[in-house]
């Protein structure tokens, strides 16, 4: 229940964001973080099953097609995982690392799939504004949101 | 082992699905994605409208400061045009009086005069011309300069004359306020001052413009006598009152006079 309500909390404070930011700022990608915060409880199966889940409905949501985001997603989650065995989550600079890394795939995945729908890859001048400006802001505010999830989901179970 | 190549071939399976599902949507309902996101969108279009509504809140605000600094620069515009009018509106009384004064002086120059000397006792003010009764200069002849009234000739030799400047103590001149009515008496007041009697309901305050009034009709009218420096407080009951005033003219550094023809 508490995954649910995290959910719903999140995509109203990802509207509210966008909203609340001009349009030539990329807001941060929030359900990838809760994406990421749920499935630091679960374990990999269910995290990518999640992945997918999340990322179908952000695609939905944004009238774009199914895929988009799930592959981004699920990409990133995939890494999150490998990643932790690496670093440690619970530190800033082992978060940091984690975080960057997933973002990273998630837009190799974006990238993959725009190349499997148009049989060309992004523009860098597509890519470039987007990616970094997403990127900052959502490493910025990942310190902040994580520990609201925390604080929503408990402690991580998932080692 | 086992658990790795399972959860690779998730991952492969969902990705799998993934790109099966953007293909099928591509090729088959492409409309599909809009209209679900119309479905959708009014779930969480609320917040986004919030967070619209709280972006106009804070460019309201910065508009608001950006608006009372502009409305500080205008009104320090608007009190420097204020006072260059103020200061143009002065200079077009003063360019008027003076086109006034020139317009009835000019008609009854008799001659440009250079001043030669100065009463030396210090008690009288008085200057001494280097032209005289030769170039037609006749007692009782008004003496003026560009910045305002010297005075009347009072003595005439055939190459000099001599000029009883209104600080004379003998000298009185007819006198108005330039902004205002009132008319009063100037007297020579030694070394540099004017005194002069206005009646006690004139309006006058220092800075005033006194010019000449053809009270006895020595002088012609309009010509700038002298600035009001203090007006004397006068007791109750009183039918005139006094003021300081400060000659137009700087009679030690009078190089020319021009002197008109007698009225």
């Amino acid at each position: 229940m508490r995954p649910i309500l995290l959910l719903v909390l999140t995509f109203c404070l990802q509207s509210l964001i966008s909203g609340l930011l001009p349009g030539w700022v990329s807001p941060p990608d929030l359900p990838f973080l809760v994406t990421l915060a749920v499935a630091s409880t679960v374990s990999p199966y269910a995290g990518l099953l999640l992945a997918f889940a999340v990322g179908l409905l952000m695609d939905l949501s944004a009238a774009g097609y199914p895929g988009l985001n799930v592959m981004g997603y699920l990409l990133g989650t995939y890494v999150f995982y490998r990643l932790l065995r690496a670093f440690h989550w619970d530190e800033p600079l082992g978060q940091f690392a984690v975080l960057a890394g997933s973002l990273l795939t998630k837009w190799l995945g974006y990238s993959l799939m725009v190349y499997w729908l148009r049989g060309e890859p992004f523009g860098l001048a597509t890519l470039a504004p987007v990616f970094v400006s997403e990127g900052i802001l959502t490493l910025l505010v990942a310190p902040l949101f994580l520990r609201l999830a925390r604080g929503i989901l408990g402690n991580p179970r998932y080692e | 082992m086992a658990e790795r190549v399972l959860r690779r071939l998730l991952l492969l399976g969902l990705m799998v699905l993934a790109l099966v599902l953007s293909s099928l949507t591509r090729s088959y309902t492409p409309t599909l994605p809009g209209e679900l996101a119309a479905r959708i969108a009014p779930l969480f279009g609320w917040s986004y409208r919030v967070g619209q509504n709280l972006r106009g809140a804070i460019a309201t605000v910065f508009d608001r400061r950006d608006l009372r600094a502009e409305n500080r620069a205008l009104r320090e515009r608007a009190g420097r045009l204020e006072e260059e009018n103020l200061r143009l509106r002065v200079q077009v009384r003063q360019l008027a009086a003076a086109l006034k004064v020139q317009a009835e002086q000019a008609p009854q120059v008799v001659a440009v005069a250079p001043v030669v000397g100065e009463d030396p006792s210090g008690l009288y003010r008085r200057l001494f011309l280097g032209v005289g009764s030769n170039q037609g200069l006749r007692v009782g002849m008004p003496v003026t300069s560009t910045d305002g009234l010297v005075g009347v000739i009072t003595e005439v030799t055939p190459g000099g004359a001599v000029v009883r400047t209104i600080l004379d103590p003998e000298s009185r001149v007819g006198v108005r306020l330039m902004d205002g009515p009132g008319r009063g008496i100037a007297y020579g007041q030694p070394p540099g001052k004017l005194r002069v009697e206005f009646a006690a309901e004139a309006k006058v305050k220092p800075g005033d413009w006194v010019l000449s009034g053809a009270l006895q009709g020595l002088f012609p009218a309009g010509i700038r006598v002298g600035q009001v420096e203090a007006v004397i407080p006068h007791p109750p009951g009183a039918l005139r009152q006094e003021l300081v005033v400060k000659p137009a003219v700087s009679l030690s550094l009078l190089e020319e006079v021009v002197v008109l023809r007698s009225l």
